[in-house]
């Protein structure tokens, strides 16, 4: 018997460990071009088109600055409530559509996936990319309503000395989101009932993510084990301390929401590599 | 050691194992068994039973195989037709050689790239332009930006839809988006192409120029492509060997020509029943009709 050597071997056993990020490498430009596919055709056959990227949260700041700070009363010590908001929301939303449209990865895809083979984690690793764009609209009209309460109003904003650690704060946010949302995805070829836990979960989430409600209230009321253990808490109120200089953070905070979503991508990508195989058969 | 260099796909013991019902591959309760099964280091329960793939007779088990010890080699500039009847396990056979699903026991080894034909366009977006959807869609095959350029001219040219392609997909019609689709595959280089019933789709014309392709695909390049259809004239003009499947196994293999007399023969006994001896007979029996045969231009 003479040896055998083989480029590829198909076999029922899959390397749990063995995440081939030279496959990855290799479909890169299928990366791009999913994030192409993404941007461009979102708003195809809308007439305000990219303008609802800015819609979303500014309508959402001016409602829930209305309601939560005029007739609620919260206070946002000395940051304006609407741009305390926006910063908050802004942030949340990175997070949340990154969420919901990985945990979809599977379901959504199934036609294409059964057909043809390519790294299925490009999928969700091009969701969170093109939310990542998204996102940067997004700050651009937070960056105007920044300029226009910096320069026209008596009110002083400015940000945190650490300004340049915000993109490593948005890394750490898109990888949670990332292997929260490809545990989920893995999970729901199996039990689709997670499809409707993610989207009533993410509203009910954010209310305990400080994104309307600062930290300083939860511990007033001494209620911060609501908050305590979400690392999104954590994240929106350092992005909040990083952008208008306003909230407290720890360094417990800070270690804590760094290895919570290196983890989280760790078994996501595990899992995820898991299901690929034969969630065709399942979904 | 020559003989080794020549095969290019090997497919060893390979089977597939699908459960009946709602459920994929089980339940909960499935799920935990074989965990436990697992740990304590035991089989999984429910591989041991082995029933054969007949859809039309009702089984005990709840579990099928949809392919069961297949084993066959490809050489390299071969192509080998795939033939069987609904449900004998061709296109099991084809998404575990694509990769889109496992295998449940076996293994399938080979050398270079295995790309498959896309059904008609998939992983087409409606949304975007002829133009754009072939670059995405030759992405999804495995070709980088750089080889699509490359052949952007030829693939318009041999999709023939050249005056639609910055037209968005959704206004193709079906026969146009199957041609685009084939036209990117067909550019796509691969050392084994997978070819699974696109060519019904097309107009004369065009699986003409598709067959055309194909072979020459394999005879000038040197390339393998594993086809399957139920088209018995085209298997036996494009390829060279066959194999037959059915319930899951492989019942014949050999040249393309052997392999689809086989096929029909088969299925001729199958429907082929004596006058003679049929009681619902009526007339003064003067004359007899002892047979009856149905022909195609083969004489099969």
């Amino acid at each position: 018997m003479e040896k055998e050597n083989w480029l590829f071997n198909i076999s029922p056993k899959n390397n749990t460990f063995n995440l081939n990020l030279k496959e990855v490498w290799q479909y890169r430009d299928l990366l791009f071009l999913f994030v192409k596919r993404d941007v461009v055709t979102l708003y195809k056959q809308t007439i305000l088109g990219p303008l609802w990227y800015l819609i979303q949260p500014l309508f959402t700041s001016v409602i829930f600055t209305l309601v939560f700070n005029n007739v609620a009363g919260i206070q946002t010590g000395e940051i304006p409530p609407f741009l305390f908001n926006l910063a908050g929301i802004t942030t949340w939303n990175y997070f949340k559509e990154c969420l919901i449209a990985t945990s979809d990865t599977f379901k959504k895809n199934e036609q294409i996936f059964g057909k043809v083979y390519f790294p299925r984690i490009i999928m969700p690793m091009s969701i969170v990319v093109s939310n990542l764009l998204k996102f940067g609209i997004q700050l651009l009209i937070l960056l105007g309503f920044y300029l226009y309460y910096a320069f026209y109003t008596t009110t002083v904003v400015r940000p945190n000395q650490f300004l340049f650690l915000f993109p490593v704060l948005i890394l750490i946010m898109g990888m949670l989101g990332l292997g929260l949302g490809m545990i989920i995805s893995s999970m729901v070829t199996k039990y689709r009932d997670l499809t409707f836990l993610v989207s009533f979960g993410t509203q009910l989430l954010m209310y305990i993510s400080l994104v309307v409600i600062p930290f300083s209230l939860f511990q007033e009321k001494g209620v911060e084990w609501l908050v305590m253990y979400n690392p999104m808490g954590y994240i929106i109120e350092m992005a909040r301390f990083l952008l208008l200089n306003e909230g407290n953070i720890s360094q417990f905070g800070i270690a804590y929401t760094f290895i919570s979503s290196v983890m989280c991508l760790f078994f996501g990508t595990v899992i995820f590599n898991k299901t690929e195989k034969t969630f065709i058969d399942t979904i | 050691m020559m003989e080794q260099q020549d095969v290019i796909l090997k497919v060893e013991n390979l089977s597939k194992q699908y459960r009946l019902g709602s459920v994929g591959t089980g339940t909960i309760s499935h799920d935990l068994n074989r965990f436990f099964a697992k740990i304590s280091g035991k089989k999984d329960p429910y591989l041991k039973i082995g029933v054969s793939n007949d859809r039309s007779i009702k089984g005990a088990s709840h579990y099928v195989w949809a392919l069961k010890d297949i084993n066959f080699e490809v050489k390299k500039g071969e192509v080998l037709g795939i033939i069987g009847k609904n449900g004998a396990g061709k296109s099991t056979l084809l998404k575990i050689l694509s990769k889109v699903t496992g295998p449940t026991t076996g293994s399938v080894k080979f050398n270079g790239r295995i790309a498959s034909l896309l059904e008609v366009g998939t992983g087409f977006h409606p949304e975007m332009t002829g133009k754009e959807n072939i670059f995405l869609n030759g992405a999804i095959l495995g070709m980088t930006k750089k080889e699509i350029s490359r052949k952007l001219g030829e693939i318009i040219n041999f999709s023939g839809c050249e005056r639609y392609i910055d037209t968005p997909v959704k206004r193709y019609s079906s026969g146009m988006k199957v041609r685009l689709a084939f036209a990117v595959a067909a550019f796509l280089e691969p050392d084994i192409l997978i070819v699974d019933e696109v060519l019904a789709v097309g107009d004369a014309e065009f699986q003409k120029k598709a067959i055309g392709k194909m072979q020459d695909i394999s005879s000038q390049v040197g390339r393998t492509v594993l086809f399957v259809s139920h088209d018995m004239a085209a298997v036996q003009s494009l390829c060279t060997q066959g194999v037959l499947l059915e319930n899951g196994e492989i019942i014949f293999s050999g040249t393309s020509q052997d392999t689809v007399h086989f096929y029909l023969n088969a299925e001729r006994k199958k429907v082929t029943q004596n006058l003679l001896k049929r009681t619902d007979r009526r007339g003064s029996g003067e004359v007899r009709f002892s047979k009856v045969e149905m022909l195609n231009e083969f004489g099969n």
